[in-house]
């Protein structure tokens, strides 16, 4: 091709990128270089502020209960993350395979708490785990478990918060990972099978490596909703007790908003960007983007 | 032994009946085509043979063993799929090492076989690439070497031409008929074309709604179709159908609705007077003189090698194939006649063939 047309399709592809590119720039590029851009300076929202370059993210690591938040971000984060992409994974399958009876009225009732608010999911959970009125107590009492204070025990909160988190999120990855599923062609497990494939062997050498467009989807969405975690939180324990459920992002609205320190709450923003970002690019090199199905 | 005999086979879905007590045997080393329009119950039929479907009544045998309960990987059967089923993410040689892998077989063993494949399909220098790079024709190459790789007792065959151009189509047919005839091993193939079913087969099972309408050689299917289905079905052109009745009395004939008479198949030894399809192929008409069919061109199809007439007469249409080249067009009159040595007669209520 000469290389004036080339220049003008690659024009011609700009024009059509263009209203994502302004959307994505004013709405993603230019707030993370000015969250940067903040997080240099002792930030004054109304006056003048100071440039102090690193000295935000040198305080940061100097602070253990930021330290703490963001151990407590990866604990949550590796119970949260496995147990959504799981739970929606292994109903995707089910699903697919016929080997639940209704398995609409399932799938549906799996999806529906996708549809509710952050602060109705966290209500409605810490009514359930309620020590004295809580249902999920009352019927581990029935059942002779002496139930544990769910959400007051530094040990098992994160873990609960996982749970709730998996109860509200999964249904939306289980509709990703169906649509991944369907688009592999049931003549390749047929193959499969007539070669020899029992339905385990089936599952690792076809189903996921062929789902890995669906799941690094839904790895990425579960990797942001893990380390972003606050609206639970914030409903359900306000980072208690104590700070055992204190995250990053309940850790960064504070600084912000309770000790009105913009600069540093910025810096924790942009360390939570750094970790999401470097671990979806690894995904990323994993999983690759492209579909084996075309 | 790689031999199939199905009895009594029936499929169902739910209420639905698919398939209606099918009967029939493939000889070891026997290559049979399944052939009928779509929604006949063939592939369902295959599926069933190969194990994909489950058999609601009757008995599947592979050899000597019935293999109604038997898990589709131990049939030892190989399937040819029509839209190739290769694993996209694996290269030509995974694919065909596949089935061999699951089997542990050993490293060098795996090799030979998949280089042995490869070299009788001319895939030698394919073997590292991946389906996607692959054209349509290689990768029904890749998918019948991964079929012949596992030495099976039978290959099935799913309509594996379908999504090939036309070309494409007629050299492949080629090259799966050499490899029957190199490898010596059963083959069951089902299509909807049937020159492909023709051209390729020792013996077709002709199928419709669910059921067997005839099984044969190709040439005795062609020759005589034992009824109206297989007659039409069979051949392209398609055979010409002429409405009328057989009269007996002082000189026997076939006297069309519009009035003509026809000599009657020479085949049909003893005529009953009654309603009746005359059926005649259409390089079996012969031009005439003067009286016969009297018809007005409609079409001329010259291929070359012979010339297609369409023509119409009263309402009915003809078609006339001759290997001569003709210099007649649309709107010219022609008076044919029927090879009365090679026509046919069917029952006008029945459709079944009465010589």
């Amino acid at each position: 091709m000469p290389k004036s047309k080339r220049n003008r399709n690659g024009a011609i592809a700009l024009l059509f990128l263009l209203p994502y590119l302004v959307l994505w720039g004013i709405f993603a590029f230019v707030p993370i270089v000015y969250g940067f851009f903040i997080s240099l300076h002792k930030w004054n929202p109304i006056g003048t502020s100071k440039f102090i370059g690193f000295q935000n993210y040198g305080d940061l690591f100097r602070n253990p209960r930021f330290v703490g938040a963001l151990w407590n971000t990866l604990i949550y984060a590796a119970w949260a993350i496995p147990l959504i992409l799981l739970v929606g994974l292994v109903f995707a399958l089910l699903l697919r395979r016929g080997q639940l009876p209704g398995g609409a009225a399932v799938e549906a009732a799996l999806f529906f708490p996708y549809l509710l608010n952050v602060s109705v999911v966290g209500i409605l959970w810490r009514f359930l785990l309620d020590p004295d009125v809580g249902i999920v107590p009352y019927y581990l009492r029935v059942v002779g478990v002496d139930p544990p204070n769910f959400l007051n025990s530094p040990m098992i909160v994160l873990p609960t918060i996982a749970v709730v988190s998996a109860w509200w999120l999964a249904g939306y990855r289980m509709i990703v990972f169906r649509a991944g599923l369907n688009a592999i062609p049931d003549d390749l497990y047929e193959a499969a099978s007539l070669d020899g494939a029992g339905s385990v062997r089936q599952f690792f050498f076809i189903t996921l490596p062929l789902m890995r467009p669906s799941i690094l989807f839904a790895a990425i969405l579960t990797l942001v909703a893990g380390m972003c975690m606050l609206g639970q939180v914030l409903v359900m324990t306000n980072g208690g007790p104590g700070t055992a459920s204190e995250v990053m992002a309940l850790f960064m609205y504070r600084t912000a908003f309770e000790s009105f320190n913009f600069g540093q709450a910025a810096a924790v923003g942009f360390i939570l960007f750094v970790i999401v970002f470097g671990v979806s690019l690894v995904l990323f090199r994993v999983l690759g983007l492209r579909s084996e199905l075309s | 032994m790689g031999s199939v005999t199905i009895a009594g086979a029936r499929k169902y879905y739910g209420a639905y009946e698919a398939i209606h007590g099918i009967d029939f045997s493939v000889a070891d080393g026997e290559f049979v085509t399944l052939v009928g329009p779509s929604g006949c119950g063939k592939s369902t039929l295959l599926r069933m043979i190969a194990g994909l479907e489950e058999i609601s009544d009757g008995e599947i045998r592979i050899g000597d063993r019935v293999v109604n309960d038997v898990a589709a990987k131990n049939r030892d059967i190989a399937m040819v799929f029509q839209n190739y089923a290769l694993y996209p993410h694996r290269t030509v040689r995974d694919n065909m090492a596949f089935a061999l892998r699951l089997r542990r077989l050993g490293k060098a063993e795996v090799k030979a076989k998949v280089d042995r494949a490869a070299e009788i399909l001319g895939l030698g220098d394919l073997l590292d690439r991946y389906p996607r790079e692959l054209s349509g024709g290689q990768r029904q190459r890749v998918a019948m070497g991964r079929a012949i790789v596992r030495d099976p007792q039978v290959f099935l065959f799913d309509e594996p031409l379908s999504n090939l151009d036309a070309k494409l189509r007629v050299a492949m047919r080629a090259e799966i008929k050499e490899l029957h005839q190199r490898l010596g091993t059963t083959m069951i193939y089902v299509t909807h074309d049937q020159v492909e079913a023709m051209t390729m087969a020792d013996r077709i099972v002709v199928m419709q709604g669910g059921r067997v309408e005839q099984i044969g050689k190709p040439l005795e299917l062609y020759d005589r179709p034992s009824n109206l289905f297989v007659a039409s079905f069979i051949g392209s052109p398609a055979m010409n159908m002429l409405k009328g009745s057989v009269e007996t009395g002082a000189t026997p004939c076939f006297r069309l609705e519009t009035g003509e008479a026809l000599a009657l198949p020479a085949a049909l030894e003893r005529p009953t007077p009654g309603p009746a399809i005359y059926g005649i192929r259409p390089e079996h008409l012969e031009r005439a003189e003067g009286g016969g069919l009297v018809a007005e061109v409609v079409l001329v199809e010259p291929a070359g090698s012979e010339t297609q007439v369409k023509l119409r007469r009263k309402g009915t249409e003809l078609t006339y194939v001759c290997r001569d080249r003709l210099d007649v067009g649309p709107g010219d009159r022609m008076a044919l006649v029927p090879d009365a040595s090679r026509a046919s007669l069917f029952d006008a209520a029945t459709g079944s063939s009465l010589v």
